[in-house]
C-alpha cells in the first residue's frame, strides 16, 4: 500500500490555518486538528514542514509541558506566517480553479 | 523578504545540529506516544496500538532524512564520501595516477617558474626609492655605442651634461648603460678569470635612487668628476654572493677586467642592485669618468 504524501504546499496551508484558528499548539494537536486519522497521510511530514516553516520564520516554537506532563514545542503563528496564510489560501484558489475548471464539480 | 532572517536562522541551525536533532526526536516520540495513548484508549492492544501508531505516523528515518537539518551535513558527509572513493579509485590504476600526476607537476612547476620570472622583472617595481617617479629615457637597449644617425635613444655626454645643468624638471639625471659589457675579469687573489657583467654609469646613479651599499660605500658625483683619477666599482650583491663567494674583505681588492683598466673593487651594493631588465645581470657599476 502506497501512502500519498500531502503536497509540501498544502501542507504549509494546513498547519498555518490550524495555528491562525487554534492558537498555541504542539505538533500532536496540530496534526489531530488536522485530521489526520486515515492512515493513507504520514502524520510524520509534519515536522520537517514545521522546521521549514520555522527557519522561514512563519512561526515560532518555544518548549512547554503537555497536560499529561510530558515536554513539548509548542509553535505560534508570526505575522509573517499570517501574511503567507494569505498568499498560500490565493495560491491553492488558483490551482483547485484551475482544477475544477477541467473537472466539473459534478463529475 | 526575511531572508537575512532566514539565512541567520539556517547559520543557527547549522551549529546546533546534535541538539535540534535531538529536540526533534524528543517530538517525534512524544507525537507516537500519545498516538498510541490514543489507540489504547479506544481499545486495541498493546502491539495493535503500537503498531498503528507508527504506521501513521510513517517512517521516522525517512522523515528525519527529510528535516532541513540533515540538508547540510548530507551534502557535506557525501562530499567526503565520493573524495574517499576518488582516491581509492586513484590507487587502482597506479600508473595512471603517477603519469597524470607528473603532467600537472609539470604544467605547475613550468608557470610558477615563470610567473616569478616575470614578476621579478616586470610586475615588482624596482628596489629604490620611489620607483614610480622613475622615468628612463629611451627604452634602455643602446648600451652606450651606436652608428646610425639621428639616434632618439642614445644621448652623449655633453648632452647629458647639458641637460643636467639645464634641469628644472627632473629631481636629478643620471646616465646609464654607457657601455654594458659582459667581460672576463681577475680579481685579486684569484688565478681564474671570472665572467663580470660591467655597466658604465654616472656618479650620481646610486644617490639618486635611494640605494644605500651593504658594506663600503656606493658610488658618488665625486667619483665621477675627473677623467681617470677614480678607479673605483660597485660590485652588486648577488655577483659578491656568486662570484666573490661573500668575501667579508673584498672591499679594496682589485679588479682587472677589460674596460680597460685596473679598478679599485669597492663596497657593494645591497642586493637591490638588480638591472630592471635582467636579473642580476650587473656585476659591476664604474664610473663613467674612468
Amino acid at each position: 500500500m502506497s501512502r500519498d504524501e500531502i503536497p509540501p504546499g498544502t501542507l504549509y496551508l494546513l498547519i498555518l490555518k490550524t495555528l491562525a484558528l487554534r492558537g498555541v499548539l504542539h505538533g500532536y494537536e496540530i496534526a489531530e486538528s488536522i485530521q489526520y486519522h486515515s492512515e493513507d497521510v504520514e502524520e510524520g511530514s509534519l515536522y520537517p514542514a514545521l522546521q521549514r516553516m520555522l527557519i522561514k520564520g512563519w512561526v515560532t516554537a518555544k518548549w512547554g509541558v503537555t497536560a499529561g506532563n510530558r515536554r513539548a514545542r509548542y509553535y505560534t503563528l508570526t505575522a509573517d506566517g499570517k501574511k503567507q496564510l494569505a498568499i498560500e489560501l490565493r495560491k491553492f484558489d488558483r490551482v483547485m480553479g484551475a482544477v475544477t475548471r477541467v473537472i466539473p464539480a459534478s463529475l | 523578504m526575511s531572508l537575512p532572517g532566514e539565512i541567520k536562522r539556517r547559520i543557527q541551525m547549522l551549529f546546533h545540529r546534535n541538539q535540534l536533532s535531538r529536540d526533534l526526536e524528543d517530538e517525534m516520540r512524544l507525537h507516537l506516544d500519545l498516538r498510541r495513548q490514543q489507540q489504547l484508549d479506544r481499545g486495541l492492544t498493546e502491539s495493535a496500538a503500537a503498531r498503528t501508531a507508527h504506521l501513521t505516523f510513517g517512517n521516522t528515518a525517512r522523515i528525519k532524512e527529510k528535516s532541513p537539518m540533515t540538508w547540510g551535513s548530507e551534502t557535506l558527509e557525501s562530499f567526503f564520501a565520493d573524495v574517499a572513493y576518488g582516491t581509492r579509485a586513484l590507487f587502482r590504476s597506479p600508473a595512471l595516477t603517477v603519469v597524470a600526476l607528473l603532467s600537472l607537476a609539470l604544467g605547475i612547476g613550468a608557470h610558477a617558474a615563470i610567473f616569478s620570472l616575470l614578476d621579478a622583472v616586470m610586475l615588482r617595481s624596482l628596489p629604490v626609492k620611489d620607483p614610480q617617479q622613475l622615468v628612463l629615457f629611451g627604452e634602455g637597449h643602446m648600451r652606450g655605442i651606436g652608428d646610425d644617425v639621428a639616434l632618439t635613444q642614445l644621448f652623449s655626454n655633453p648632452f647629458f651634461r647639458q641637460f643636467r645643468q639645464h634641469n628644472t624638471v627632473f629631481s636629478d639625471v643620471a646616465g646609464i648603460f654607457s657601455r654594458t659589457n659582459e667581460v672576463h675579469g681577475f680579481v685579486e687573489g684569484d688565478n681564474e678569470p671570472q665572467p663580470i657583467t660591467a655597466q658604465v654609469i654616472t656618479g650620481n646613479y646610486f644617490p639618486l635612487l635611494g640605494v644605500h651599499a651593504y658594506i663600503g660605500r656606493t658610488l658618488i658625483d665625486a667619483d665621477d668628476n675627473s677623467e681617470g683619477d677614480h678607479p673605483v666599482a660597485v660590485v652588486s650583491y648577488a655577483w659578491w654572493e656568486r662570484g666573490l663567494a661573500q668575501d667579508p674583505n673584498v672591499l679594496g681588492k682589485k679588479i682587472k677586467a677589460r674596460l680597460g683598466h685596473l679598478l679599485h673593487r669597492r663596497r657593494r651594493s645591497a642586493r637591490v642592485l638588480r638591472h630592471h631588465r635582467r636579473r642580476s645581470s650587473t656585476g659591476l657599476g664604474s664610473p663613467r669618468a674612468n
